[in-house]
């Protein structure tokens, strides 16, 4: 049974580890998949609206994460680190 | 897609991503097997591999039954999440916001809770080496069987994704048994890092096709993604380590 959990996380691990930026990701998938047609007319507009919102968020995860280091203390928890 | 670029573009991210997970994988097993026996360590790793050589045998054709479209949406959005995940973590590794992993503390750790680990039993297999082996070798390599199947059933070259992570394996097994000791020389967190960007490269693209995007360039296309995650991943570092002071380093995290 421990096994089963263990692999059940090691599952749920393998997509999400900042809980949001999983979630932004996704809405922002469901963003360019059923909203930009209609605010973007232009097809090769989209692609790289796709890719720019990933960066950023991809980068504001990173932001946050550092930033909440600094403020709690210097560095993220052993927890964090491992993977 | 070109058929060289749907080799290559299933192959390099199997190859890089499996090198890494087998070098986690083989840090575990060694410990098993200089603490409780080879013998339970080996039968550990070959009945892991079996499980994850049937769960590619299952899913990769199941896979490729399902319509292309939708396909590449579903394998698109996983790869992103995935591989957005290694690369947020390579990042804060490399600007020095967490610690790298240490191959070499997470043996002796390993090394110290198995020979803490009482079960052995006088006759027969090692039942706490051949779990710690089994376990270890299954959870590792998951990663490298969702990689193998969602770049191999999306790319339609399951083949070349298979051939991928069996070469890193050898490679890795092999470098193993010869140094027997763990490999903590192999830059992981460069791979990680490189695993990340293609993973995020063609998971973006993968999903843009399924919806019918229209890439510039087509496949090309590909590569400018690799440099914009690249670039972005280059300047997110840079910031970081600007906005944080380096303190000094705490004892190497163990691996999981």
């Amino acid at each position: 049974m421990t096994w089963l959990t263990s692999v059940s996380r090691q599952i749920y691990g393998l997509f999400v580890e900042d809980g949001a930026l999983s979630v932004s990701i996704c809405v922002w998938l469901l963003f360019v998949w059923f909203v930009l047609p209609h605010v973007a007319a232009n097809a090769s507009v989209r692609p790289i609206v796709l890719f720019m919102g990933l960066a950023i968020l991809l980068a504001d995860s990173v932001r946050r994460a550092t930033t909440q280091n600094r403020v709690e203390h210097g560095r993220l928890s052993r927890d964090d680190a491992e993977f | 897609m070109h058929p060289m670029t749907q080799v290559w573009t299933a192959t390099l991210p199997a190859f890089l991503a499996s090198t890494v997970e087998f070098v986690e994988a083989l840090t575990v097993v060694l410990a098993v097997g200089i603490t409780r026996g080879w013998r339970s360590a080996l039968i550990g790793s070959a009945a892991a591999i079996a499980l994850l050589g049937l769960l590619v045998l299952i899913f990769g054709p199941l896979l490729s039954r399902f319509p292309i479209t939708w396909l590449q949406i579903a394998v698109g959005w996983l790869l992103i999440l995935f591989g957005m995940r290694w690369l947020r973590k390579a990042i804060l590794r490399a600007s020095g916001a967490i610690d790298m992993h240490d191959e070499t503390s997470a043996f002796e750790q390993g090394k110290r809770e198995l020979q803490a680990a009482n079960g052995r039993s006088p006759r027969g297999l090692d039942v706490i080496g051949f779990l710690a082996s089994f376990k270890s070798v299954t959870l590792e390599g998951l990663e490298v069987v969702f990689i193998v199947i969602a770049v191999g059933a999306t790319a339609n070259a399951l083949i070349p994704a298979s051939v991928g992570a069996a070469v890193a394996g050898v490679l890795v097994v092999t470098a193993g048994a010869v140094l027997q000791r763990p490999l903590s020389h192999v830059p992981e967190n460069g791979l990680k890092f490189a695993v990340g960007i293609l993973l995020s490269a063609f998971g973006t693209f993968w999903f843009g096709e399924g919806l019918g995007l229209k890439w510039i360039g087509e496949d090309v296309a590909i590569v400018g993604l690799i440099v914009g995650y690249l670039f972005t991943s280059l300047v997110t570092i840079a910031l970081c380590r600007r906005s944080q002071p380096r303190l000094p380093s705490k004892a190497p995290v163990s691996a999981t």
